[in-house]
């Protein structure tokens, strides 16, 4: 019941719901014990994931909370949309590329940023980004 | 100090070995590339030292406008001058970013005050580096 | 002492099931009311004798109810337990609700009908709605760019650049640097909430922007968290003027416009 209510959810469909994303996000991992530039880094990193979310998939859903392993508590944040997916994970995941108008390198830097990241897409169907930091 | 030279048909002038080249509002792509070879021709002629391209008053510059004034600019660097697009106009910028262009290696300047300062600025330290080598 | 390894009495089961203050309701696989407990009779204010092995859909009367959304469905299909959200009309009124639905197994582990527990989530769509009403707000709010000197224009940016705001302040920004007849331009992040790679790529454009319009762009307020994140982010700021604080900007732009600040009274 612990873990059930320290989750925040978010329902991404405008460009600006990403406002609510990363201000709540902040406070979050404030609460968590993270430092402030760490709050800094990794909000802008579930940032990067929302605004993929709104960018190729139009909708989709954030979602923050709490994870515990071996006594340590970390910070796991889920992205999921039902979007047109990714074709080419690989690809997606290299540096540079963007089949937009991006930098192409968001994908890359949460995963460098996080300490765990996995992503599922299937193509005509969505996309699934789940990655934790642990507090140090 | 304004002395103004063979005036073009296209209305260029020089003031301080600089040639200042206005733009009309309307100026397509075959306009451009016709000053192109003119500016070329005048500063070989002239030996001047700046070319001050006056975009001020144009609203709109497609991309092949903006791919013939690199040309100018790149022309006119050849030359050993220095080319300045001058005044350029917000709608015109925000195309041009929006377009993710080059114009790394371009100079530019608010107003023809700003870009003469930038030539003689560059004049000497071109003037310096030559001394030393 | 009490035994807790044990088989627990059915008797008691239904008996926290009754008294769980959130409905819980079973069907069987033909969709009829096999159990409902005390908090969801009273959330449809009706006996169990009124409702007993009437269809849920009927009941309950849900946005997802009879459609193929129905996760109690899903489940008696051989989904996974889910939770979702869905909307229910109480006493004529349109609840927000979220709903957990497990397929019920006989000893076998044939499913034998569905089980689901209902939360009122009233109060936590409020907040978001108030939340969203907030940003909605910060939304408005937009950027100005301010003539801080002769020729000298400064931009602020706090909160959240998305790309609609990011066109507004470069549209703020080019029209102020035409009016004013800029030669430098501060841009102050220092109050920007993260710095993800499209808000960086949206800055680049209007450093790029600035460029262009021939005036100098200084990027404000690049605090360690800021510098730190840029590097993660595998972003390079170059041929842009950064700076951590606002004094050293200031002192960057009076020295672009040749200009020095002296104390009152110093030799100079
Ligand atoms: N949620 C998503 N749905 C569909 N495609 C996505 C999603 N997220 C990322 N992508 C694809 O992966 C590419 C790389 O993403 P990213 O690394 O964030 O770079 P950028 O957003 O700058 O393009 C995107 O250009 C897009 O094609
Ligand atoms: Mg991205």
């Amino acid at each position: 019941m612990q873990n059930r209510l320290k989750t925040l959810h978010f329902e991404l469909t405008d460009p600006f719901d990403n406002v609510q994303v990363v201000i709540c996000c902040k406070r979050f991992l404030k609460d968590l014990g993270f430092g402030e530039a760490q709050q800094y880094l990794i909000a802008s990193a579930v940032s990067e994931l929302s605004t993929n979310i709104i960018r190729y998939a139009g909708k989709g859903t954030i979602s923050i909370g709490t994870t515990y392993r071996n006594g340590t508590v970390g910070f796991v944040v889920a992205a999921r949309d039902d979007g047109p997916g990714i074709p080419d994970l690989k690809k997606a995941m290299a540096e540079n590329y963007s089949s937009g108008k991006g930098l192409g390198l968001g994908l890359p830097s949460v995963k460098r940023i996080m300490d765990e990241f996995e992503i599922h897409s299937t193509p005509g169907q969505g996309t699934r980004v789940t990655a934790i930091k642990w507090l140090e | 100090m304004k002395q103004y030279s063979s005036v073009s048909a296209l209305g260029s002038y020089t003031i301080s070995d600089c040639l200042i080249v206005p733009v009309a509002p309307e100026a397509e792509v075959e306009e451009l590339q016709r000053l192109h070879r003119e500016i070329l021709e005048l500063v070989a002629e002239t030996g001047a030292k700046g070319v001050l391209v006056n975009l001020s008053s144009v609203n709109i510059l497609s991309s092949y406008s903006f791919t013939t004034l690199r040309e100018i600019l790149r022309g006119v660097s050849l030359l050993g001058a220095t080319g300045v697009l001058v005044g350029l106009r917000p709608g015109v910028v925000a195309a041009w970013v929006d377009r993710d262009l080059d114009f790394s290696e371009m100079h530019t300047a608010r107003t023809m005050e700003d870009a003469l300062a930038l030539v003689t600025t560059r004049r000497e330290k071109q003037e310096a580096d030559a001394k030393q080598a | 002492m009490t035994n807790y390894i044990r088989i627990i009495d059915t008797d008691l089961a239904v008996h926290v099931l009754e008294h769980l203050p959130t409905p819980v309701m079973a069907v069987n696989r033909e969709m009829e009311l096999v159990f409902l407990n005390e908090a969801g009779l009273k959330h449809i204010g009706r006996s169990w004798e009124e409702v007993k092995g009437k269809p849920c859909k009927d009941i309950l009367q849900s946005r997802h109810c009879g459609t193929s959304e129905c996760k109690m469905r899903q489940v008696m299909d051989g989904g996974q337990v889910a939770t979702v959200r869905n909307e229910m009309k109480i006493n004529g009124r349109t609840v927000p609700v979220e709903y957990t639905a497990a397929a019920l197994k006989d000893q076998d582990g044939t499913i034998v009908g569905g089980v689901e527990y209902i939360i009122d989530i009233t109060e936590r769509v409020r907040q978001e709605k108030k939340l969203q009403e907030q940003s909605k707000t910060i939304r408005e709010i937009s950027t100005p760019a301010i003539k801080l000197w002769d020729r000298m224009v400064i931009l602020p940016v706090v909160g959240v650049v998305d790309s609609q705001r990011a066109q507004q302040m470069m549209s703020a920004m080019l029209q102020k640097i035409m009016a004013t007849a800029a030669k430098v331009i501060i841009l102050d992040i220092q109050g920007v909430a993260a710095m993800d790679t499209a808000v960086a790529n949206h800055l680049i454009k209007i450093a790029k922007a600035t460029k262009l319009m021939g005036c100098r762009c200084i990027i404000s307020g690049i605090t360690p968290a800021v510098a730190e994140t840029l590097v993660q982010l595998g972003i390079e700021l170059t041929d842009i003027d950064t700076n951590s604080t606002l004094q050293d900007s200031l002192f960057d732009a009076f020295s672009l416009l040749d200009l020095t600040v002296t104390p009152k009274g110093s030799k100079q």
